[in-house]
């Protein structure tokens, strides 16, 4: 087991818009460690949602390389993405991203099913009476405040025991009692060991990290503990 | 995720859109019961040119007076038989027959039947099988005997059902006695315009003396040695009756020859454009039906794009995304299909009442089974694969 769950090196993302190639992230180098709550913070369009795209397994970088647990991701296919999307990481999003015809029970399998889990039902109820929802399994998102529909969310990131658990704005879209119940759940599972990153434009709920890492125009203005290393630490054995 | 998981996934996006579902089905439902009451259709026509001709022989030449073309009177007589046994040396057999309406009756019924003179040898000439009885023989013929052979149905109108012995009853033609000496199994087809279980045969030479009088022009019934003499019997008779009638080369014939071969040709070829033309009509139905499918697929898989990129984000390969969509077009086109055939298989009974003739037919189930399946594959394909292919971060972004 690595110490560093991510290790990024170099990273460069370009992207081309018509004529021109617009460069997004420059050159960033950071590490995070397990158990680690991260938060990811800039202005909009300083890259720092696609730094989280990339450490996601969604985006592959331009330039340099990204270990996730050792694993160098840059040169996997398509397929052995989705399965490490699937097996090691956990997505909760800004706009909750729950299918609208299913349950919020049906809505936490969906990961497992990918996995064809029998016990999926049973994992399901589980993370959903955790997150305080035993009592709506069968209810539809549509039927949910913007909290609830959150917190089935997080169920849901959480239903596959992932390594990391990635969050783009995962307060943006509530209000702010919703949005302390939600930090509120990330700092338990934060103590519980579990690795967050989170992406936020919201000082406030950043100070809530362990860390932050601040992005200015695509580079790291600050927060690189430093502690990542151009010799790797990691072993490939592993 | 395993296929029988992805399946569900499928009938689920399926049942969650029941109305517009069941509305992208109707193209194939209507393409699929088309192709069942084709085949039906198509292998009913088949089936009753078949029963109309079975009993006909290819070599079955008919010779009879030209009803067009021809501004003097036909010289088409009996003569001719002998005209034809002597000349034509690719010609078997030769029998003629002249036929008219007459009043038939046996006890109280009174029918007006077709009765037609004819020697022995039409028997032989068109395969007649008897139930009861036997036909006419060259006795009878030359000594003008009243005797009748009666055809299944005419027995059964004359002498009433479940008749064990008709052979020996007396019957009245025309007011004259006459003595059954047969009954023809029936054989359920007519040929031209004559049916033979309506019809009541009697000995050439008494039907001119008696009951149809000698101006009635005859048609003459030959058969060809074999298959390939057909053709040079054709020519052979026409010379022969052209030279006995004194016809000038700038004259029309006075009579037409036909042979039974061209005539079955003819309506197998008929039944066969007819198919053909209600093939096309169905899978035009069937490619509208799935153009159908392929428009509200790709109307889906952009409503879904949200979806899909949650899924992608999950966990979902993109064959996982391919094979749910493509399920789902599959799942639309095949219960498309399974109603389509119900929708076919119950209209069939219907066809009945307009005297069309169908058959029932696993040929007929399997190949609107396959269609609707193909349709659903190769329409749901293109969708499927744009949603496959979708760009996971932009799917996520989506609004």
């Amino acid at each position: 087991m690595n110490e560093n769950i991510v290790q990024l090196e170099h990273i460069h993302k370009e992207f081309s818009m018509g004529k021109n190639t617009v460069q997004i992230l420059k050159d960033v180098n950071t590490s995070i460690r397990r158990g680690e709550f991260v938060a990811i913070m800039g202005a909009s369009g300083s890259g720092k949602s696609t730094l989280l795209n990339i450490i996601g397994c969604l985006d592959k970088p331009t330039e340099g390389t990204y270990f996730l647990d050792g694993q160098q991701i840059n040169d996997l296919n398509d397929d052995e993405l989705a399965r490490i999307r699937n097996r090691k990481l956990g997505f909760i999003f800004q706009s909750f991203n729950l299918l609208p015809y299913y349950t919020a029970q049906k809505n936490v399998e969906v990961s497992l099913a990918y996995q064809n889990r029998k016990d999926r039902s049973l994992i399901a109820k589980g993370l959903l009476e955790r997150v305080g929802l035993g009592h709506r399994l069968n209810h539809k998102p549509a039927e949910m405040s913007g909290g609830e529909k959150q917190r089935i969310a997080i169920a849901r990131a959480l239903s596959t025991n992932p390594d990391l658990l990635l969050a783009d704005e995962p307060t943006g879209a509530l209000d702010s009692k919703s949005g302390i119940q939600v930090m509120g759940l990330f700092k338990e599972l934060h103590q519980e060991g579990k690795t967050i990153i989170m992406v936020t434009h919201d000082r406030e709920i950043g100070e809530q990290a362990e860390r932050i890492i601040m992005f200015k125009d695509g580079r790291i203005e600050y927060g690189d503990t430093g502690n990542h290393s151009l010799s790797p630490r990691w072993n490939l054995a592993q | 995720m395993g296929i029988l998981e992805t399946i569900r996934l499928a009938l689920d996006g399926i049942w969650l859109n029941k109305v517009r579902s069941f509305l992208t089905m109707l193209g194939i439902i209507i393409g699929t019961a088309t192709i069942i009451l084709v085949v039906a259709v198509g292998l009913g026509s088949k089936q009753s040119v078949d029963n109309q001709f079975s009993q006909m022989s290819v070599t079955t030449i008919y010779v009879m007076a030209s009803n067009t073309g021809s501004p003097i009177p036909t010289k088409l007589s009996s003569k001719d038989v002998a005209v034809i046994k002597e000349n034509c040396p690719s010609v078997a057999a030769v029998a003629p027959q002249i036929s008219g309406k007459a009043a038939v009756s046996a006890g109280s019924n009174t029918e007006s039947v077709t009765v037609l003179g004819v020697t022995e040898d039409y028997q032989s000439l068109t395969n007649l099988k008897f139930s009861s009885g036997s036909f006419l023989t060259q006795e009878s013929v030359t000594t003008k005997e009243k005797i009748a052979v009666l055809g299944a149905d005419i027995a059964e109108t004359l002498f009433g059902a479940g008749q064990v012995e008709i052979v020996g009853q007396t019957l009245n033609i025309n007011n004259k006695k006459f003595t059954v000496g047969g009954v023809i199994e029936r054989k359920g087809e007519t040929l031209g315009n004559t049916s033979i279980d309506d019809g009541v045969f009697i000995p050439y030479t008494t039907a001119q003396s008696y009951i149809l009088g000698t101006t009635v022009t005859p048609r003459l019934t030959v058969q060809a040695k074999d298959l390939a003499s057909v053709k040079s019997a054709l020519s052979e008779i026409a010379t022969a009756l052209r030279e006995a009638h004194k016809l000038r080369p700038n004259m029309a014939d006075d009579f037409r020859v036909v042979d039974a071969g061209s005539k079955v040709g003819a309506a197998q070829e008929t039944a066969r454009t007819m198919s053909v033309l209600l093939i096309a009509i169905a899978t035009i139905v069937l490619v509208v039906g799935g153009i159908g499918i392929m428009n509200v697929m790709l109307v889906s898989v952009r409503e879904r794009t949200k979806e899909i990129g949650t899924r992608r984000a999950l966990g979902a390969r993109k064959k996982d995304v391919l094979r749910q969509f493509l399920f789902e077009a599959i799942g639309i086109s095949m219960f498309g299909g399974v109603l389509g055939v119900g929708l076919g298989e119950a209209v069939i009974p219907l066809l009945k009442y307009l005297e069309i003739e169908t058959v029932r037919s696993m040929q007929g189930l399997v190949i609107a089974f396959a269609f609707s399946g193909i349709v659903g594959v190769f329409f749901g394909f293109y969708p499927a694969k744009k949603a496959a292919d979708s760009n996971p971060i932009e799917a996520l972004r989506y609004e």
